[in-house]
């Protein structure tokens, strides 16, 4: 495909993607929950489009290989490049090899074929009616994040309440609440002569005493530096011998795990991860993406562990892909996805939801898995047990739920 | 020929984690769904704070078309407007040709010689170099952020900038790192006045482009629609136009064969069509038929032109030009008259440019429109009367622009950089902008950035801390400040003096980079 060898990338990056042959086991008893505090929740969105078949593949479905027949993923057995048997059915990407520890340990569930009623197969669209919470249409504003923090706890002002990690924030959190986004704990202060920096800052302030957004925006950078200057997180080290990859996810992760622990308010906090978007050489971009997802997932879960009884991890993808592949090795815009809910509430180690099975009639045009989860009942769900919202129909507004999947416990 | 392209591919499986690469090196896909389609989506008023005029006094018409027009207004070029009057200043930007900008254009062909070369040539510096194209693109960020910096063609620059932000590419995707030179050498600059239609064209027979979306391998058994798709949502009429799935798939189909010649025989990196991957079936297209069985690329051609014509496409380019030049939420009936021009002069680019800069609504739409973080740099440097940068320095200052998260061809989705306040108005924002504002006044580039405070200093004749807010404002606002904020700013420098007290100049020299990083940081200044 490229000309390039792109040797020059290489170096630093390869490495960090896979996992040493050193990295620690995980051995902790069950995590207890203390029932009094609400779930912080990290929400990691998939930017791309992210193929759940070859992520969490169903190599028990006897039309999945006769659609793959180049980038499929080998049923489990012996071998290298084989699926990670989960249930008999469905396996993880080799890639993810690291989570199965999570997963047996009974903090990691799949929601499979999960995703949203309306597509276009546009990927900004599709973006921005997930993070809306309103698939199919824009009047209403806010995020579904946003929304949800607005209803509960307006006690909480602290500027860490909600993160967004790094440059931008998601349209998810958009709402009334001020959400923080920040790239690097450590270079969130403001530089200047030491001996002018506080009087500079006044007069900053003072300059933003307006009611604009960009004075919104002003205040709440002064608040959260403040308070991160008073937390004085310092040098963080990972527990339990948790190694993050040296990724802008996984420092990303590394950075939310330091807010937790720095008991600064966190409620919610938002992540992406681009990259998903291979409508070409999908079996030479997925393994390096999947091995950043799962080392980070699997660091993040060993390093919280302490605390993983008040934290649910839940990702999401704006659609899943075709499921013929193209001639390009790669797979086009499809329907259905899948989600990975991470903590220590969440009924782990099964794959929630209906098998709409991959057979010809059972596809959603035109050849897409087809939703059988709306992901609103998922993080609904979420919401309600985990995080304490009673209200959540006002965060999915028009939403009309069936039962719940019992993907977390109360 | 694709049998060369596949060959090529299955070599890379061989290397080592190649295909990582370009997995590993983008970026997370950041915020989305603030402009793509329309109708445009005003904030929420009610459920944000309210997009409301903070200054009691606006910057006057001539200030304000400056501000919108280029990458910022350097000492002397207000008082030169002035002078021209806005028609005449205007009609001069608008025809770049007719400004004399050897000097500068002198300068990059010296400094950045690879911004000539053909993609062959490109290769074979990437391969020379062993960096996967790096120091290629590193070249074209640098010499664009030059000629922001310092052509006199300051509309024409910032029209190049909507183009390659239009067609938007990621340039760490595999070869765009070196294509992309081409791409903007020969689509976004011969034709950033030019017509649409030619603009669209060149676009679809850009090597770079094919590389991006991936219409390169896009092949007769097993279209791939990466580029169909966002040539009709990103490109041309938008995801609300009306086209269905099947569309996309019809021009997907007629895009097959459209693709990248890697032969070997010095013409690698050229754009070709392969009849053997095209498929050669009729097609229909948002309800026009194409009979097929061409033998050349006259499918694809078609579908370019049916789209460059399409009303949505008029409507589409209108609504973005007037959201990156009037207001996040362009006023509906301008882009009507724009969608008019567009569609009267076949889209012809500076026409519609004409009606919206002198439009009623244009110089109603104060404080609409925020500056994002590339351009705040450039602002900040031409106010400043930076003249000297070095390749160094250039680099520095794109390394600056990392953590505001915008970095020239960096954006990794394909719908190109947010152009709304609200996409970049952000704690991170703020904080990174403020503290970019120090570095550049307090001198931290060092010598590859020379950055004149004493100069700005003495030529301002300010004896007073109040003369030096007021001339401060003028030099880098173009405006007054509402008096609260003057006072402000002189109760800085001043520290307890009175304000118009005589203070000897070595005092205004140490006050001096406090005050304009506190400019550079304002409100004021975070506006175009």
């Amino acid at each position: 495909m490229s000309k390039l060898t792109r040797r020059g990338f290489l170096g630093a990056l390869g490495a960090a993607a896979t996992l040493p042959g050193w990295f620690p086991r995980l051995a902790f008893a069950a995590p207890g929950r203390a029932a009094s505090q609400r779930d912080t929740l990290v929400c990691i969105f998939l930017r791309g489009g992210a193929d759940g078949v070859n992520v969490v593949v169903p190599f028990g479905d006897r039309h999945y290989h006769d659609n793959r027949p180049t980038i499929g993923i080998r049923e489990p057995g012996v071998g290298p490049d084989r699926a990670v048997d989960l249930d008999g059915f469905f396996g993880f990407h080799p890639s993810l090899g690291p989570l199965k520890e999570v997963w047996d340990d009974g903090a990691l569930a799949v929601v499979h074929a999960a995703g949203m009623p309306v597509n276009n197969h546009s990927h900004f669209d599709s973006m921005d009616w997930m993070e809306r919470g309103t698939p199919g249409e824009r009047r209403v504003l806010s995020g579904w994040l946003g929304r949800h923090l607005a209803a509960v706890d307006a006690a909480n002002t602290s500027p860490f309440r909600a993160i967004g990690f790094g440059d931008l924030v998601p349209a998810s959190l958009r709402g009334t609440i001020p959400a923080t986004s920040l790239a690097s704990i450590a270079d969130f202060h403001l530089q200047g002569f030491e001996d002018q920096i506080s009087r500079f800052q006044g007069t900053l302030a003072a300059l933003y005493s307006g009611t604009t957004f960009l004075d919104v925006q002003a205040l709440q950078t002064f608040g959260a530096v403040g308070r991160l200057t008073a937390a004085d997180p310092g040098q963080y080290e990972p527990q339990h011998g948790a190694e993050y990859p040296d990724t802008d996810f996984g420092n990303a992760l590394k950075q939310i795990g330091q807010l937790i622990k720095a008991d600064l308010g966190l409620e919610v906090a938002c992540v992406d991860l681009g990259g998903w978007d291979m409508h070409d050489t999908e079996s030479d971009q997925m393994p390096g993406l999947l091995a950043d997802l799962g080392a980070g997932l699997h660091a993040f879960y060993a390093d919280l562990h302490d605390r993983i009884g008040n934290i649910t991890v839940a990702t999401m993808t704006e659609f899943g892909r075709r499921i013929e592949e193209n001639a390009s090795g790669g797979t086009d815009h499809g329907t259905a996805s899948f989600m990975f809910l991470m903590g220590g509430g969440i009924n782990g180690r099964k794959v929630h939801g209906r098998w709409p099975t991959l057979a010809p009639e059972a596809l959603a045009d035109p050849g897409d898995l087809a939703v059988t989860t709306d992901y609103r009942t998922v993080l609904g769900e979420i919401l309600e047990r985990r995080l304490g919202n009673p209200g959540v129909e006002q965060v999915f507004p028009g939403f009309v739920r069936g039962s719940y999947l019992g993907v977390c416990r109360e | 020929m694709s049998s060369d392209v596949l060959s090529r591919r299955e070599l890379l499986k061989g290397t080592a984690g190649a295909g990582i690469a370009s997995a590993m090196f983008l970026r997370p896909w950041p915020v989305q769904g603030l402009e793509s389609g329309e109708p445009p989506r005003l904030l929420p008023v009610k459920e944000l704070a309210g997009i409301t005029a903070r200054f009691s006094q606006s910057t006057d018409r001539v200030a304000h078309l400056l501000h919108r027009t280029t990458f910022g207004v350097r000492p002397g070029e207000l008082e030169r407007a002035r002078q021209m009057g806005i028609e005449a200043w205007l009609d001069e930007q608008l025809h770049p040709e007719r400004i004399d900008d050897s000097a500068v254009e002198a300068q990059v062909a010296a400094l950045f010689p690879t911004l000539g070369k053909s993609a062959q040539e490109l290769y074979d510096i990437a391969e020379e170099a062993d960096d996967g194209g790096y120091s290629v693109a590193m070249e074209l960020k640098r010499a664009t952020l030059y000629r922001a910096l310092f052509s006199k063609r300051q509309l024409y620059e910032t029209m190049v900038e909507f183009w390659n932000n239009h067609f938007s590419m990621y340039h760490f995707k595999d070869d765009v790192a070196v294509l992309k030179t081409v791409d903007d050498r020969t689509v976004s600059r011969p034709l950033a006045f030019g017509r649409f239609r030619d603009l669209l064209l060149a676009s679809a027979h850009s090597p770079a482009m094919m590389v991006y979306l991936d219409n390169e391998s896009n092949v007769a058994d097993g279209p791939n629609e990466n580029y169909a798709r966002e040539l009709m949502e990103l490109h041309t009429i938008g995801s609300d136009a009306g086209y269905t799935q099947t569309d996309v798939h019809e021009v997907a189909r007629c895009l097959t064969g459209w693709t990248v010649d890697y032969n070997g025989e010095g013409t690698d990196g050229e754009w070709v069509f392969d009849a053997g991957a095209h498929d050669p079936g009729p097609k229909t297209v948002l309800g026009v038929a194409i009979a097929g069985g061409d033998p050349g690329a006259l499918d694809g051609r078609r579908v370019l032109e049916t789209l460059a014509r399409h009303p949505a496409c008029a409507r589409f380019i209108s609504n973005k030009l007037c959201r990156r030049f009037v207001a996040d939420v362009p006023p509906p009936a301008l882009v009507t008259r724009a969608a008019a021009t567009f569609s009267s002069t076949g889209g012809d680019i500076r026409a519609v440019l004409r009606t919206i800069l002198l439009a009623d609504e244009f110089f109603a739409a104060a404080e609409q429109k925020l500056r994002r973080p590339y351009e705040f740099l450039v602002a900040a440097l031409r106010a400043l009367g930076v003249t000297q940068v070095t390749p160094d320095g250039l680099d520095n200052l794109i390394y600056s622009l990392y953590p505001l998260g915008q970095v020239p061809f960096e954006w990794e989705p394909p719908n190109g950089y947010p152009d709304v306040g609200a996409a970049w108005a952000n704690t991170n924002g703020l904080l990174n902008r403020w503290n970019l504002a120090s570095a550049l006044t307090l001198g931290w580039f060092g010598d590859d950035v020379l950055v004149p405070v004493r100069g700005i200093v003495a030529r301002s004749g300010a004896k007073t801390s109040a003369q030096l807010v007021d001339a401060m404002a003028s030099l880098f606002l173009q405006r007054r400040l509402d008096e609260p904020d003057r006072a402000r700013l002189i109760d800085y420098v001043a520290q307890g003096r009175p304000a118009g007290a005589r203070v000897p100049g070595w005092y205004l020299n140490r006050q001096a980079p406090g005050l304009i990083a506190l400019i550079l940081g304002s409100p004021y200044f975070q506006w175009r």
